[in-house]
């Protein structure tokens, strides 16, 4: 497994520092198989909403490539009611373990070997879009580099 | 041409102002059939985007409405590969999506600056008339929300179903008015800057 416990932490760390008040949850999983990496009681979600947005992140995958319009990238983010906001990021590893963004990857000069998605619960009284878009999504993908 | 259109034609050219070469496309429709509400899709080279967009939209509100989550609020972004970020603003009856090449705007320009912009100008005219004013070659459609596709939902299997629209209605004749759309949105992305004081 590429995504080691110290990227993790890392990242969990950066993020709770970063949001503060606003950080609500993360959890992260191999798309592959749904498995959660987060082994945390606090931060972790449950198997079924694992599965619901690892669906949502599928059909919208599907979705746009049966369209004319470029591929997902990096991330979705959805606002909720209740000032809530889910962001989901998609990243993977290649064979020798380099964490690479899925808009970089080329299935044949740089392939991803495991991908993985993220989800963090935010709540956006406690923070800003502005925050989110120039801190916090640079950041988390940078922390598991 | 009415005036409802050439307002959105304006706000639209105003949108195309403030994006500058970041902007790509924009098309904005009635949620309940994909109907645009400006003519020929106007700043929309490709209308099957009004297709996939709402389909989207339907998938985001329906699995969220089935887990314990908060429910579908008034926007939802989608990065995209070759730089390119898709901001759609899902309002009360209907919807919009804009493209941008993140490249040649600054992230934030637009959150803070065109959104906001959009927004409060979109809050100006009335677009629930707008939807409700029949096409002379269209059989006149009931206005579908966002909101009420979980209606249409539960209506699809009475049994228990029927128990969970009577505590709907309920709960909405219970619950206080509702802040519009708009104005979560405009709030939502002029949080922390100097527009705060136009709400």
């Amino acid at each position: 497994m590429h995504l080691t416990l110290e990227r993790v932490k890392k990242c969990i760390d950066g993020l709770k520092e970063e949001l503060g008040e606003g950080f609500l949850f993360t959890d992260i999983w191999n798309a592959r198989d749904n498995k959660s990496v987060v082994f945390h009681q606090e931060y972790g979600m449950q198997p079924k909403h694992i599965k619901m947005f690892s669906g949502i992140t599928g059909k919208l995958k599907h979705n746009l490539r049966q369209s004319d319009y470029p591929g997902l990238g990096d991330y979705y983010l959805v606002n909720l009611e209740e000032d809530h906001l889910a962001l989901v990021l998609n990243y993977g590893f290649t064979k020798s373990g380099k964490m690479i963004l899925i808009s970089e990857s080329n299935p044949e000069s740089n392939p991803i070997l495991d991908e993985y998605q993220q989800f963090i619960l935010i709540d956006l009284s406690k923070t800003s879009m502005g925050i989110i878009m120039s801190v916090i999504i640079p950041n988390v993908l940078k922390s598991l580099e | 041409m009415n005036f409802e259109h050439d307002s959105l034609k304006g706000i639209f050219e105003t949108l195309k102002r403030d994006l500058g070469e970041g902007f790509i496309a924009t098309d904005i429709w009635a949620t309940a059939d994909g109907r645009p509400l400006i003519e020929n899709h106007g700043y929309n080279k490709d209308p099957r985007a009004v297709i996939l967009f709402n389909e989207a939209t339907r998938l985001l509100y329906r699995a969220l409405e089935k887990s314990e989550y908060p429910g579908l609020g008034n926007y939802y972004l989608v990065n995209l590969k070759n730089d390119q970020l898709v901001v759609v603003l899902t309002l009360d009856v209907c919807q919009q999506f804009i493209l941008v090449d993140t490249n040649k705007i600054p992230m934030g320009l637009l959150m803070s600056v065109a959104l906001p912009n959009l927004i409060s100008s979109l809050a100006e005219i009335n677009l629930e008339d707008r939807i409700a004013e029949p096409d002379a070659e269209r059989q006149p459609s009931k206005p579908e929300t966002v909101e009420n596709l979980k209606k249409t939902e539960l209506a699809e299997t009475p049994s228990e179903n029927e128990t969970k629209q009577v505590r709907t209605d309920a709960e909405e004749k219970e619950s206080p008015p509702k802040e519009s759309a708009l104005k979560e949105l405009f709030k939502a992305f002029t949080k922390g800057v100097y527009y705060a004081d136009k709400e």
